[in-house]
This record gives structure tokens, C-alpha cells and sequence, in this order.
């Protein structure tokens, strides 16, 4: 039995952590993609973690993130985001919640009429009340970190893949949303780029923002991630904690 | 006939019966998802939230492209229309022994009642109805109505609601150009070919004596009504393939046919409605 040094003291409780994102036996299998299929699959992610996904080879993800985001419905089982789910008619409400969620996509990520800078800058002037100086001056920063050009006037047709998945992270970092979902991050990006990005989700993690990192399992057996990260796999359609960050 | 037949054309009407019913019950659906998306445009158009820098910007530029870039066709469309019009009824007025005075008030009319409203509505459909299908269903198809959705931003109000409110309002602002330039070539040519007699200060005086509320019962229905059915139908259609990009041209000319088909039939029934007769015969 464990010695307690003052039996009459209340015990300490940490602070209950927010929850960010949570699946709760969820089921979901889309019969049009060779999608991610899961069966009564559990999730949970609190704010400030940073989660890695490895998904089988053959697998795509976008369904799966779309659902997670939403937009699609799961065959069984509940999501919640920030203690809200995506159920009922509030769609207001809806697109509020997905306001406060980065993603970058795996696949189709520009809408090709708007130039990058607007494409980048859409989601904030869409849903905040921030000038467009403000939002401006973020956006230099990210580019300043990532040491990338101004992305004004081009149009995403135009530029190379590496730039546009660099300011697909852009893109979601901005407006410092409270979960990020990456689909594939590093795909058409140099390696040397990893640690810069690793570095801004540290920085986005230390504010409280999830970070769920969705990549192929040999893809992410490459990579090496801050050693608090939650390690899960997709195996047999459910989604197992491989490790727990060192915890 | 033996009772083998009787089953057959029995069978046969019955066939021809469900297929009727079935097109008449989608005809019905159809024309309720029109009426309830041109609802919900009202709805959202009317809420100053909907009102996002983003809506703005998606706003002026299909203005911009529907309405500014169209002037030059609508004005030489109808330069040519208007010199057809204005110079054969003088010349057949000639042939009749009357005066253009006489046909002035039957031109002002036909112009501003029927075939600005009429002209301004192809134009629009043709420039930027089927370029509104195409955009939107290739939009759909490759997923980039999927990222505006994942970044909390309504299609509606981002997409459909901008485009159908500026089809209107071009529809609206083309036909008075159509109308104006319609009677000022016509007017032109019809003097330098020696067709219209009068001058100009006369002829235009002529027409100003001509404006009635009516024109203005006619006039902006016809544009109104018709350029929103338009936008809708070609929204409606974008949205709704389903496919690969090989589906998107023939969604973007059946739309388009469709919608060119609402503006005719709206503008009948709009004529119907405000003469009260079909032809010479009074209805009410």
C-alpha cells in the first residue's frame, strides 16, 4: 500500500482535459472510394495532443476526415468535436465548428477560381471579424517561417506541388484552429521540410490545438515524431493506440 | 381479340400510364426544388450575416462577369435586332401608307415589353447560365465543393446565392441597355436609310409620351422572374451532377436548354397573367 504523507489533505485533481475530438464506436465505410473502413472504432483526442494515424497502404483517407469533420455520416457510432456533435439541423452552428478545424487534404485542396492568397485567407474572412491587415500580418509570419515567397496573385494551376502543400499548412495553421487534421502533410514536400513543420505543431500543440497526423504506416515508420505523440494504426477496422507517447 | 391481346394492350397502357405519371411527379418535383432554392436565396440574400467579405467578393466578380463583360454582346446583339425591327415596320408602314408616329407606340412596346426582357435573358443564359452549370458541377465533381464545406463555408451562400442574385440583376440592368440601344440604332439607321422621317428630338419625344406604369408591370417581372428562374435552373443542374467530368458538358447544355426554355415559358405565362387573354381571346 502506498504511504500517504497527509491522510487528511484532499487528494489533488489535475484538471480534466478538454476533449477535442472523440469517436465512440463508430462504424463507417464509404462504398464509392477505397476508403478507410472502420467497425466500432474509438478515438479520443484531448487538447494539446499530438496524435499520428497510420492507415493501411491501399486505404485513402478523405472520407474518413470528412467524416470526421461532418460531412459525412457514419454508418453507426457518435463524433464529437470540442463536446458538440454533428447531428441535428444547426448547420450555422456546423460550419462554426469546422471553422475552428485546419485540414490539409489528401487529394483536391484549391477551389481553382480563387488565387491562393484567397484560397489561404478564405476560411478567416469568412468566419472571423479580423481585418485583413491582422490576417495579413499571420500570414507573413507563416510564410516568414516556412520560408516561403508571397503567394499573392497566383493561381494553385499555376505553382509547383510543393509550394501548394506548403501553403496548404499555412492554410490550416492560420487562425490558430483548436484541431488539425493532416491527411498525408509531407506528400510532394522535401524532407528537409519535416522539422519545420513539426516545429509549428509544436508551437500550435503548446496552445492547446490537437493535431491528428493521418499517413500511411510505412510512411509514418519514416518519420520521427516529438516522443509525446500518440501512435494509432488502423488494424482489423478498428483504430488501436500502438503507443502512447512515453506516458 | 383474344384475351392474350387484350392483356398485352392492357399492359401496354398501363406501361404508358406509369411512364407519364412518373415524368409528371418529376416535372412537380423539380419545379418545388426551383421554387425552394429561389426561396432560400431570398432568405439568405436578405440576412446581412450572408453578407461575408467572401460573399461580397464572389458577388461583384459574377456581376462583373455576367453583367460588365456582357455589355458589348447585348449592345451589338441588339443594335442588329433593333435596326431589323425598327426598319422593317417603317419600311412595311411605308408600303401601308402610315406614318412612323403610328408605329411608335406598337415598337415601344414590343421592345420593352417583350423582346429586351426577352433578348437580355439569352444573353445571359448563353454568356454566363451555361459558364454558372459548368463551373459549379465541375466544382462538384472534383471535390472543391467538399474543401469549401470542410472550412465551415455554405455553398449556398458562398456559391448559389451570389450567382442567382447577379443573373437577376443582369438580366434586369441588360434589358434596359438592350431596349435603349434597340431604339437608338433603330432610330439611326432607320434615318440614314431614309425609313424614318422624323427627327430625333420628335421620335424620342414620341416614345417618352408612350412610358406608362404598364410597361414598368411588364418590364420588370419578366427580368426579374425570368433571370432568377435562370440562375436557379443552372445552379440546380451544376449541383446535381452526378459522375465523372465526363457528365459536366452535357449537365451545362441540358441546363442550359432548360433554362432557355423556363424564360420562354415564364414570359408567356407572365404575358398571359398581366393581358389577361391568350392571343385575341380574354381569359378573365
Amino acid at each position: 500500500m502506498d504511504a500517504n504523507p497527509n491522510e487528511d489533505d484532499p487528494p489533488v485533481q489535475t484538471p480534466a482535459r478538454r476533449e477535442v475530438l472523440v469517436l465512440e464506436n463508430v462504424s463507417f465505410r464509404d462504398p464509392t472510394r477505397q476508403s478507410l473502413t472502420l467497425r466500432d472504432a474509438n478515438l479520443r483526442l484531448h487538447e494539446g495532443e499530438f496524435a499520428t494515424l497510420g492507415i493501411p497502404i491501399a486505404a485513402e483517407c478523405r472520407s474518413f476526415t470528412s467524416m470526421l469533420q461532418g460531412l459525412r455520416m457514419p454508418q453507426q457510432g457518435r463524433i464529437s468535436f470540442d463536446g458538440k456533435n454533428w447531428e441535428g439541423d444547426d448547420f450555422s452552428q456546423h460550419d462554426w465548428m469546422r471553422s475552428r478545424i485546419g485540414r490539409v487534404y489528401d487529394g483536391t485542396a484549391w477551389i481553382e477560381n480563387l488565387n491562393i492568397y484567397e484560397n489561404v485567407t478564405l476560411s478567416e474572412r469568412h468566419h472571423t471579424p479580423r481585418t485583413i491587415d491582422d490576417i495579413d500580418r499571420e500570414l507573413r509570419e507563416w510564410c516568414d517561417f516556412f520560408e516561403i515567397d508571397d503567394m499573392r496573385g497566383q493561381r494553385p494551376a499555376f505553382v509547383g506541388k510543393a509550394f501548394l502543400k506548403i501553403c496548404e499548412w499555412i492554410r490550416a495553421l492560420l487562425g490558430s484552429p483548436l484541431l488539425l487534421l493532416l491527411e498525408h502533410p509531407m506528400r510532394s514536400v522535401p524532407r528537409t521540410r519535416f522539422d519545420q513543420l513539426i516545429k509549428a505543431l509544436r508551437m500550435m500543440t503548446s496552445r492547446g490545438t490537437a493535431v491528428l497526423w493521418i499517413g500511411r504506416e510505412n510512411d509514418l515508420d519514416d518519420l520521427t515524431f516529438p516522443e509525446q505523440t500518440l501512435h494509432y494504426r488502423a488494424v482489423n477496422n478498428k483504430l488501436v493506440l500502438i503507443d502512447e507517447g512515453g506516458q | 381479340m383474344s384475351k392474350r391481346s387484350h392483356w398485352q394492350l392492357r399492359r401496354g397502357i398501363g406501361r404508358m400510364l406509369e411512364l407519364m405519371g412518373r415524368r409528371t411527379i418529376q416535372t412537380f418535383v423539380s419545379a418545388i426544388n426551383l421554387l425552394a432554392l429561389i426561396w432560400a436565396v431570398v432568405f439568405v440574400a436578405a440576412s446581412p450575416a450572408s453578407w461575408t467579405p467572401i460573399t461580397r467578393m464572389v458577388f461583384a466578380r459574377q456581376m462583373l462577369f455576367t453583367a460588365v463583360d456582357a455589355l458589348f454582346v447585348a449592345v451589338r446583339i441588339s443594335a442588329a435586332v433593333g435596326v431589323l425591327v425598327i426598319v422593317q415596320a417603317s419600311l412595311w408602314l411605308d408600303a401601308v401608307g402610315a406614318s412612323t408616329e403610328d408605329i411608335t407606340p406598337t415598337l415601344w412596346r414590343a421592345i420593352v415589353r417583350e423582346i429586351a426582357p426577352l433578348m437580355a435573358s439569352l444573353v445571359v443564359i448563353g454568356r454566363s447560365g451555361i459558364a454558372i452549370s459548368t463551373e459549379l458541377a465541375t466544382m462538384l465533381v472534383s471535390g472543391e465543393i467538399e474543401v469549401l464545406e470542410s472550412q465551415g463555408v455554405d455553398p449556398m451562400t458562398c456559391l448559389v446565392m451570389p450567382r442567382i442574385l447577379s443573373v437577376t440583376l443582369s438580366v434586369f440592368c441588360l434589358a434596359i441597355i438592350i431596349a435603349s440601344t434597340m431604339l437608338v440604332t433603330g432610330y439611326v439607321v432607320g434615318w440614314l436609310m431614309n425609313a424614318i422621317r422624323i427627327p430625333w428630338s420628335a421620335f424620342l419625344e414620341t416614345l417618352l409620351l408612350q412610358i406608362s406604369s404598364q410597361d414598368f408591370l411588364f418590364f420588370v417581372p419578366k427580368t426579374i422572374v425570368a433571370g432568377m428562374f435562370a440562375g436557379a435552373i443552372c445552379c440546380i443542374d451544376g449541383l446535381t451532377v452526378r459522375g465523372t467530368l465526363a457528365d459536366v458538358p452535357r449537365i451545362a447544355s441540358r441546363s442550359g436548354i432548360r433554362a432557355m426554355t423556363a424564360v420562354f415559358g415564364i414570359s408567356a405565362v407572365l404575358s398571359i397573367l398581366i393581358y389577361g387573354r391568350i392571343l385575341v381571346f380574354k381569359i378573365f
